[in-house]
């Protein structure tokens, strides 16, 4: 190292825990609502408005048995969004998948354009298409349909799935095909046995980011869908009433949409990283 | 085993406008080992694509046994292919890369598929990698399971796509003699591409040397080096490469001689037979051609019979069993190849020659007017001596 370089160079005390400083405030910043989200969700509601906040007191279960076993359960809402979720995350990595592949191993005029233009309908924010996209629906009788939603998902989630799945063909050798071509595979077993097992993990990470959407998602699910059809999002809204807010069961159904998502991304989070990172580190 | 015929094969990509492969007829034989060999893109192995059915010539037919095989499909020509960078599947243990073909394409059983597996490894001797992932072995042992998949399919040929280039020279060299050994052993028809002219002369029944999509010279290794179709061709094989000198005839005192166009560094006078030979008059341009194992360098004239030339030692590069010496003949720089006990010192003044039948002449256009002369002057002798006694 030069001199020059050693003079700038921060303190090593610094540079030891300057960055875990940092992480620990984006940890704070992230982790402490959720928390707190977590305890109010325990508390009667009178105890939740405390300032300063009490962390120790007497918890209850009343909200949550309100929310599955009460007058109205969510657990319809549940399964709406699994299924949505679900559903999404299939269509997205099986098209995405097969496009990604084409856009890879074709050689096509217009690749580059084409890729860019696929990229770019993810551009558009989603209230921009919603209202054309409500008309559309109800002229196919899509609205209010599991289906529906689905497919609203998986349009926005589909784009990222193809250069996602893109990236991770591109880091196949065309060899290993043509090795298999020679080997007495038809083009479709090269793809299936060859190509489609390496970039399994691939398929994960797109998976995983397609549920997170579906998940997550509102407005769509606002729009298109009824009550028999609802996501656990629109549903929490609703507990916002005309007569106030229900502070107690918001509070627990945020942690229930949150808690598959968590315990989703702890299990998979190896399969993740080395998905992500696979796309993006030439070996 | 079948023979493989390429005729008037031509390979254009329409889209760059380029012509990969230009016009190339080549036989070759069953049983035998061809190499193909030429500098990086000049189309050798977008040939041997061709022959794998991995790429469609534009123009020509290609032919494997007595089977037209333009239209088929890579699986339907019974072709086994090694890659150069093995193209090994990540996903699977050796054993499956290996029986991958026989799984696929066949109905044989499992246990059939099993032997014949654990012949081939053995044949390699890679049978305690079979439960291996590629990961885990060694580029050498890499390339052996990639030869393993090959033969494993007891194909009608064998193509080989500079399937040692990423291997360090020791392993190469061993996997040389290696391959060599298989293929007299199962005597399968291979094309074997490379670009190294060492691994091309050590390896091939024939040699077929390419240069910008085009086919130079076609035959045993031993004629290619001698004589050479043209200067490409006499600098391509070989290493150190020929050394070459632009000259033209010139007339002095009514003998003709070559003169070094220019900088005059070296006159080469010429016998009169070998100017009626080649038809060579005065104004012709041609290019001078010797190998570095040819020139001799001693430290004065006297110790030639024949004509000797000054020049002077640039570099001397000892190899143990020979030493290198670069020599500079006006511009041009000489490579020539002595015994270790000669090594002179950098910036001594030397003086090289090389016999007539050393000599090789191109012509204006590149093509050979004359090779290196084979008879042995000694071995001539003795047999005359032979004779008269």
């Amino acid at each position: 190292m030069s001199k020059a370089n050693q003079s700038t160079a921060l303190p090593k005390s610094v540079r030891r825990y300057g960055p875990l400083a940092v992480l620990g405030l984006v940890a704070v910043w992230t982790l402490v609502p959720l928390f707190w989200m977590f305890l109010s969700s325990l508390k009667i509601r009178r105890s939740m408005f405390e300032f300063p906040p009490t962390i120790i007191f007497e918890p209850t279960l009343r909200y949550y048995q309100d929310m599955f076993l009460g007058a109205n359960p969510v657990t319809p809402f549940l399964t709406n969004s699994v299924i949505v979720a679900l559903g999404t995350a299939v269509l997205s990595v099986g098209l995405g998948t097969i496009g990604g592949y084409g856009l890879s191993r074709l050689d096509l005029r217009g690749k580059k354009p084409l890729a860019f233009w696929i990229i770019s309908t993810r551009m558009a924010p989603i209230v921009v298409v919603v209202i054309p996209l409500f008309y559309i629906y109800n002229a196919l009788n899509l609205l209010n349909t599991h289906i529906g939603l689905i497919i609203a998902h998986t349009t926005f989630n589909l784009p990222f799935a193809i250069w996602l799945m893109r990236s991770f063909f591109d880091e196949v050798p065309v060899a290993l095909e043509e090795a298999a071509l020679i080997d007495g595979a038809t083009k479709w077993q090269a793809f299936r046995k060859v190509s489609l097992p390496l970039v399994l993990p691939g398929m994960g990470a797109t998976a995983i980011i397609a549920i997170v959407f579906s998940w997550n998602d509102f407005i769509f699910a606002l729009i298109f869908t009824n009550n028999a059809t609802q996501t656990m999002p629109v549903a929490a809204s609703q507990l916002v009433t005309q007569t106030g807010t229900l502070w107690g069961q918001v509070m627990a159904t945020g942690v229930v949409i949150l808690l598959p998502m968590v315990t989703f991304g702890v299990i998979v989070k190896r399969y993740l990283v080395s998905g992500l990172t696979m796309g993006a580190v030439k070996q | 085993m079948a023979q493989i015929a390429l005729n008037h094969v031509t390979k254009e990509y329409s889209g760059a406008d380029i012509v990969a492969v230009d016009d190339v007829s080549l036989e070759i034989d069953d049983g035998e080992f061809l190499v193909l060999v030429g500098p990086s893109g000049c189309g050798k192995s977008t040939t041997l694509r061709t022959v794998a059915g991995l790429e469609t010539a534009t123009e020509g037919d290609v032919s494997i046994g007595s089977t037209r095989v333009n239209g088929l499909e890579p699986r339907d020509r019974d072709v086994a292919m090694v890659f150069q960078n093995y193209a090994l599947y990540p996903h699977m243990n050796v054993r499956h890369n290996i029986g991958f073909g026989l799984r696929l394409a066949t109905d044989m059983s499992k246990g059939e598929i099993e032997d014949r597996v654990e012949e081939a490894a053995g044949l390699l001797e890679i049978t305690d990698l079979l439960d291996q992932k590629p990961k885990a072995l060694s580029g050498g042992q890499q390339q052996r399971v990639a030869l393993g998949r090959a033969i494993v399919r007891e194909p009608q040929a064998f193509l080989f796509d500079e399937p040692l280039s990423n291997l360090d020279a020791r392993l190469r060299k061993q996997m040389r003699t290696e391959i060599a050994r298989i293929q007299e052993q199962l005597d399968v028809t291979s094309i074997y591409v490379t670009h190294d002219q060492e691994e091309a002369m050590t390896m091939g029944d024939r040699i077929a040397v390419m240069n910008d999509g085009k086919l130079q010279q076609v035959g045993r290794p031993n004629e290619v080096y001698n004589d050479p179709a043209n200067r490409f061709v006499a600098g391509f094989i070989g290493s150190p490469s020929m050394n070459m000198l632009e000259s033209e005839v010139a007339e002095s005192d009514g003998n003709a001689e070559l003169q070094s166009a220019e900088d005059g560094a070296l006159t080469y006078a010429l016998s009169a037979e070998m100017t009626d030979e080649y038809a060579l008059t005065p104004g012709d341009r041609v290019t001078i051609g010797a190998r570095p194992e040819d020139v001799r360098v001693a430290v004065s004239p006297d110790a030639f019979d024949s004509q000797s030339h000054e020049t002077t030692v640039d570099v001397v590069e000892p190899l143990g069993s020979d030493n290198l010496l670069y020599l500079s003949l006006g511009e041009t720089t000489w490579t020539a190849r002595v015994p270790p006990s000669f090594e002179p010192s950098t910036g001594e003044s030397a003086y090289l020659s090389f016999p007539p039948e050393a000599l090789h002449l191109f012509d204006e256009r590149g093509e050979t007017l004359k090779s290196r002369d084979l008879t042995d002057p000694l071995t001539t002798s003795r047999v005359t001596a032979a004779g008269t006694d």
